[in-house]
C-alpha cells in the first residue's frame, strides 16, 4: 500500500522537465561509495487488507481486561464517545503546530480553553499548551524553579512516582542541581523533619499528591518552613484536582504532572498528557507553547502563540527548554473531555473512584493477616496493603475472569532509587487502585480471589 | 479555506448551570475525604450539553487547515498524508486499553510491534541499538546528547562543547545547552554546506559531538560527510544525525554508512504519523554498538520466542526519559506505515519526495532569488529578497497571501542563514497537479507584488481572521479566558 499517486507517465514527464532520464540522477550529490547498494531488509509492502490481517494476528497476543485494579500513574477512567469523535477530525489531527494563526484558530482557541481549564483546576494563572508526560513535566518544572531562583538544591518527597524520580535524575544530571529525598512517615512526606535543614540553597521542594501510595499530602506546610523556595505540587491523577484542596491554596508556585485521566486511554503507556501551570512570577521561565488572546488586523478577537522568545526556535541555546512538538492533540482530548463532563462529571468520576477504593480497602483489611501499610492516613483512590499471598493462585483466578489485579511491588522494576519501600518488605506489598469503572461484582470477585489465595 | 469567517464564542460563554450530560452516574458524597483536605470552591468549568460541545469543537475544527484540507508544504516538517487505516487500527481497544504495568505475557503483541519497529528503524538508519522512548524529535535529541555525555564520561572526560552548523534547527543548540554543553556554531560555506576548514579549526578534544541534519535544512546533501565524520572521529568526538530530513534518503543512503554514531527519527515526519496540531509525535533514537549500553531502560528484546523488557544495561544507562516505554499508539502507526510500504516502497517514498521537490523548485526558481545553486533533495529554500527590494514584499507577506489561495504556507525565515527564506517541502504525497497549481499561485503572487503590493501587505483576507497583533499578545499576555478584560467579553 503506497500513499503517493505518481503514474509512470507522471514520473517520466517530471524527469524530462528536469532534463533527467533516470530517477537516480536526483541523487548524484550523494557520494557513490556511501549509497546503499542493496534493498532495505524490511517486510512488506502489504496492501491495506493485509495490514488489517496483521493487526488482527498481533491483537491475538494482547490481553485487555474487563476490569482493572491497577493504577500507579495510569488510570482507566470513562471516556465519552464524543472525545474520540472530535479528536478524530482531520482538521485537528492532521495540522501542524499553529505557526500560521490565520488558518489555525481552531487549534489555538481549543488550546486556550485547555489552558483556562488547567488554570482553574490548579488555581494557578499560567498554563502551557502541554508537555510530553507527567514525569518530564515534573523534571522541567524543577528546571523552571532553578532558572527562577538560581539555587541548586531540590528536595523531593519519596512519595513521588518512582519513575518520575528517575526521569528527574536523568534530566537534571548535568545542571549542577543536587537532589535530596524527603522520607515518608505514615505514608506522608515528613515535612516536620525538615525544620533543621539548611535553607539557603533550596531551589524547590517537590511533593506529589495523592502520592505514589495514594495518600493525600498537605504540601502547604512546606511553605511555612521554606517560604523562599519554590513549591512544586505534582499530581499524576488530574481527577484529584476538582476534589482536593487547590494546589494554589497550598501555596504552590508550580503545579505539574500527568493529565492522562482527562480523556486519554491507557494506550500501553502513551501518548499521555504532561501539564505545567504556574504563578505569574514564573511566566518567563515556563517551557513550551503558550496561547494568548489578541486582535487581528480588523480588530476581531484572535488567538496566537505568544511569548515565543522563550523558545528554542527563537532563542536557540538560551531557550527555556528544547521542547518543540508537545502533546497538543492530547490537550484537545482533555479540553473536550472536561467540556463534556463538566464539574459535576469530573467530581462524580473522582468521588466514585474514591468510594470504590474505600469499599475495597475496608473489606480487605478485615481479612486475617492483611495489614494496611499506612493505617489512618487519608487516601484518594489508591492504597497499599501487606498481604501474604499465593501469588500464582491469585493471578490464575483473576486472569481466568479477565481482571487485572493490584500492582505487586516486588515485581515493580522502578523502586531501586526509592528508599521508602525496603527490599525486605517488598515481598507481599500490593498497590490497589479503583476508578468509577470498577463494579461491585468486580470488587467482590477481587475480594474473594484474595481471600482464597491467602497463605 | 475561504468563506469560513465566524466568531466562535469561548466554551465558557455557553455555560448554563445544570446542563452537563450524565456520562457516568451522578455522585456527590465527598464524606470519605477529610474536609480540610478538600477544595473550597469548584473550578469554573463550563456546563454545556453534549451536542453543543460537539458543535463548538466541530466549528473550531473548521477554522483549521490540515494535510487533509490541502497541500501543506511546510519545510522541515514533512507534512505528508496520514493513512486512515493507521488511525483506525490505533483506536482499537486491544491497543488503547492496555495498562502499561500489565505483565509481559499479557502484552506480547505490544512488545512485538515495538521490537519489530525498532529492528526496521535500525535497518533504515544502519544502527545497532534503539530506544523508542522519546516523545518527540527534541526529546530524541536530548536522549542522544545525554548518551553522548555518558559515553565521554566513561572515556574519562565528558567534554565541554557541542558543534552545530549555522543552518541547524533551534532544538539542536537548545538541547546541547540542557545537557550542560557550550554551543559552538560552525558557519556554512558558499554551497550552504558545512565549511570543512572551519570545522577543522573548531574541532578539538573538548568537542563532544557535531550535530548534523543531512540533507541539511537547505535541502542540500552534505556531500563531504565522510570527511566531516573522520575529522570528528579523529578527535574522539561523536557524530549526531538529526533525522528531521530522513524523508530524502530512505533506502538510498544510511546515517550509519555516512559515519554517524547515533540518529533520532521523527516518526511524525518521515513515517506518516499525524502531527496532531503540535504532537504527540515520537522521536526514537538509534545508536552504534559502542553506545548501546547508555540507552534508556528498558529496551525491548526477543529471545526463545518471547518478547521482554530488557533492564540489563540499567547501571550504565543514562536513565529514564519519561514514564513507561514510548508513545505506543504513535509507534504503532509508524509500524503499520513501514509494513504498508516495505523496503522497496520506502525507497520509492524518498525518490518521489525528492522528485516532487526538484520539480517544484524548477517551476518556481525564476520567481525568487536562489541563495544556493546546488542540487536539492526533498526540500528547497528560496529567498524573497528580490520582491522585498523591488516591491517591499517580504517572505511573510508572500506566505500570508499563499493562505488566501487555499494552500498552507511554507516555513518562513528559516534557516536563519537565508534572508527572507521560504522553505518548501511538498512531500511525495502531492500529485503533479497540486505542484503545478502551487507554482501558479506563487507566480500570481509575485505578479501581485508588482501590481498591487498593498493587497499582499493586507493578506490574508480569505481566512477566518486577518493577521493577529502579536506585539500586543506579547506585551500583555492573556493566557486564560478568565483573564480577558470584561469589556472584551
Amino acid at each position: 500500500m503506497s500513499y503517493f499517486n505518481h503514474s509512470k507517465n507522471d514520473i517520466e514527464k517530471m524527469l524530462s522537465f528536469l532534463g533527467m532520464s533516470n530517477i537516480d540522477e536526483l541523487f548524484t550529490s550523494i557520494p557513490e561509495e556511501i549509497q546503499l547498494k542493496r534493498p532495505l531488509k524490511i517486510k512488506g509492502p502489504y496492501p491495506e487488507s493485509e495490514l488489517v490481517k496483521l493487526s488482527e494476528e498481533i491483537k491475538g497476543s494482547i490481553k485487555t481486561y474487563r476490569e482493572i485494579f491497577r493504577g500507579a500513574g495510569a488510570y482507566k477512567h470513562f471516556i465519552p464517545a464524543a472525545v474520540d469523535e472530535i479528536t478524530s477530525r482531520a482538521e485537528f489531527y492532521t495540522a501542524y503546530t499553529p505557526y500560521q494563526p490565520e488558518v489555525s484558530q481552531g487549534s489555538l482557541q481549543a488550546i486556550f480553553e485547555y489552558q483556562t481549564m488547567m488554570s482553574e483546576l490548579t488555581g494557578l494563572p499560567v498554563s502551557n499548551a502541554s508537555m510530553y508526560d507527567g514525569a518530564s513535566a515534573t523534571a522541567e518544572s524543577i528546571l523552571m524553579a532553578w532558572r527562577h531562583n538560581k539555587k541548586s538544591t531540590v528536595l523531593i518527597s519519596e512519595g513521588i512516582h518512582p519513575e518520575y524520580l528517575q526521569v528527574i535524575n536523568t534530566y537534571i544530571r548535568h545542571t549542577g542541581i543536587t537532589v535530596h529525598t524527603i522520607p515518608l512517615t505514615r505514608g506522608l512526606t515528613n515535612i516536620e523533619g525538615l525544620k533543621d535543614t539548611v535553607k539557603d540553597d533550596i531551589s524547590s521542594i517537590v511533593i506529589q499528591s495523592p502520592n505514589f501510595y495514594g495518600n493525600i499530602e498537605e504540601p502547604g506546610k512546606v511553605k511555612e518552613i521554606f517560604p523562599e523556595a519554590s513549591l512544586i505540587y505534582v499530581t499524576n491523577e488530574a481527577l484529584s484536582l476538582p476534589v482536593l484542596k487547590k494546589p494554589s491554596d497550598h501555596g504552590a508556585d508550580i503545579c505539574c504532572g500527568e493529565a492522562q485521566s482527562l480523556g486519554i486511554p491507557l494506550s500501553a503507556g502513551g501518548p499521555y498528557l504532561g501539564f505545567i501551570t504556574c504563578s505569574n512570577e514564573y511566566l518567563h521561565t515556563i517551557p513550551g507553547r503558550l496561547v494568548g488572546v489578541t486582535k487581528d488586523s480588523n480588530g476581531k478577537r484572535a488567538y496566537t502563540m505568544t511569548l515565543s522568545a522563550r523558545e528554542q526556535h527563537i532563542r536557540r541555546e538560551r531557550a527555556t527548554s528544547n521542547i518543540c512538538s508537545n502533546h497538543a492533540l492530547m490537550a484537545i482530548r482533555a479540553v473536550v473531555y472536561m467540556s463534556l463532563m463538566g464539574v459535576t462529571g469530573l467530581r462524580s468520576a473522582a468521588l466514585l473512584s474514591i468510594k470504590n477504593a474505600h469499599r475495597l480497602y475496608r473489606a480487605l483489611i478485615e481479612l486475617k493477616n492483611v495489614e494496611p501499610v499506612y493505617p489512618n492516613t487519608p487516601f484518594f483512590h489508591e492504597f497499599l496493603l501487606k498481604i501474604p499471598l499465593d501469588r500464582k493462585k491469585l493471578t490464575e483466578r483473576l486472569e481466568r475472569n479477565s481482571y487485572l489485579g493490584p500492582l505487586e511491588i516486588s515485581t515493580f522494576p522502578y523502586l531501586k532509587e526509592n528508599s521508602t519501600i525496603k527490599n525486605s518488605e517488598e515481598e507481599s506489598l500490593y498497590l490497589f487502585n479503583t476508578t468509577e469503572l470498577n463494579t461491585e461484582q468486580g470488587i467482590d470477585y477481587l475480594y474473594s480471589a484474595i481471600k482464597e489465595s491467602l497463605l | 479555506m475561504s468563506e469560513i469567517k465566524y466568531n466562535e464564542k469561548l466554551i465558557f460563554q455557553s455555560s448554563m448551570e445544570g446542563r452537563s450530560g450524565d456520562f457516568i452516574p451522578n455522585y456527590t458524597d465527598d464524606s470519605l475525604i477529610p474536609k480540610n483536605l478538600q477544595r473550597e470552591s469548584p473550578p469554573r468549568l463550563p456546563s454545556v450539553p453534549e451536542n453543543e460541545v460537539v458543535r463548538h469543537f466541530v466549528r473550531l475544527s473548521r477554522l483549521n487547515y490540515g494535510v487533509d484540507t490541502g497541500m501543506y508544504p511546510l519545510g522541515s516538517c514533512t507534512m505528508k498524508y496520514n493513512p486512515k487505516i493507521n488511525e483506525k487500527i490505533a483506536s482499537e481497544s486491544n491497543f488503547s486499553e492496555v495498562h502499561p504495568y500489565q505483565s509481559e505475557d499479557s502484552m506480547q503483541g505490544i512488545l512485538r510491534i515495538m521490537y519489530e519497529l525498532g529492528e526496521d528503524l535500525k535497518e533504515i538508519s544502519g544502527m545497532d541499538g534503539i530506544t523508542l522512548h522519546p516523545a518527540a524529535g527534541a526529546h530524541g535529541e536530548l536522549t542522544g546528547i545525554l548518551i553522548t555525555r555518558a559515553y565521554h564520561t566513561k572515556q574519562g572526560n565528558p567534554r565541554k562543547k557541542i558543534l552545530v552548523p549555522d543552518s541547524s534547527h533551534g532544538t539542536n543548540p537548545a538541547t546541547a545547552a540542557m545537557c550542560g554543553y557550550r554551543v559552538v556554531t560552525i558557519p556554512s560555506n558558499e554551497n550552504g554546506t558545512i565549511d570543512v576548514e572551519k570545522l577543522k579549526k573548531n574541532m578539538d578534544e573538548e568537542v563532544a559531538a557535531l550535530m548534523v541534519t543531512n540533507p541539511n535544512t537547505l535541502g542540500v546533501f552534505e556531500n563531504e560527510i565522510k570527511e566531516i565524520a573522520s575529522i570528528v572521529h579523529e578527535m574522539g568526538g561523536l557524530l549526531y544525525y538529526d533525522g528531521a530530513n530522513m524523508n530524502a534518503i530512505m533506502g538510498i543512503v544510511r546515517p550509519g554508512d555516512m559515519g554517524f554514531d547515533m540518529v533520532h527519527f521523527n516518526l511524525h515526519k518521515t513515517f506518516s504519523t499525524p502531527h496532531g496540531t503540535g504532537g504527540p509525535g515520537a522521536g526514537p533514537v538509534a545508536v552504534k554498538e559502542k553506545l548501546k549500553e547508555f540507552l534508556p531502560y528498558p529496551t525491548i528484546a526477543f529471545k526463545d520466542n518471547r518478547y521482554f523488557f530488557d533492564y540489563s544495561h540499567r547501571d550504565s544507562s543514562i536513565g529514564k526519559m519519561r514514564t513507561f516505554y514510548g508513545n505506543f499508539l504513535v509507534l504503532l502507526k509508524a509500524y503499520l506505515y513501514i509494513r504498508a510500504n516495505g523496503g522497496e516502497g520506502l525507497k520509492r517514498v524518498s525518490e518521489l519526495a525528492v522528485l516532487n521537490a526538484n520539480y517544484l523548485k524548477k517551476k518556481i526558481e525564476g520567481l525568487f532569488d536562489l541563495p544556493y545553486k546546488n542540487a536539492s533533495m526533498h526540500e528547497f529554500v528560496v529567498s524573497a529578497t528580490n520582491t522585498k527590494k523591488k516591491y517591499g514584499i517580504r517572505a511573510l507577506d508572500i506566505s500570508k497571501r499563499i493562505l488566501d489561495y487555499g494552500f498552507h504556507a511554507p516555513t518562513v525565515y528559516f534557516p536563519l542563514i537565508v534572508k527572507e527564506a521560504l522553505m518548501i517541502e511538498p512531500t511525495e504525497t502531492e500529485t503533479i497537479e497540486n505542484l503545478d497549481r502551487f507554482a501558479e499561485v506563487l507566480s500570481k503572487i509575485v505578479e501581485e507584488a508588482e501590481l498591487n503590493p498593498q493587497l499582499l501587505h493586507e493578506a490574508p483576507i480569505n481566512t477566518p481572521i486577518g493577521r493577529p497583533d502579536e506585539v500586543t499578545a506579547n506585551r500583555k499576555p492573556i493566557l486564560s479566558a478568565f483573564a480577558i478584560p470584561d469589556k472584551e467579553g
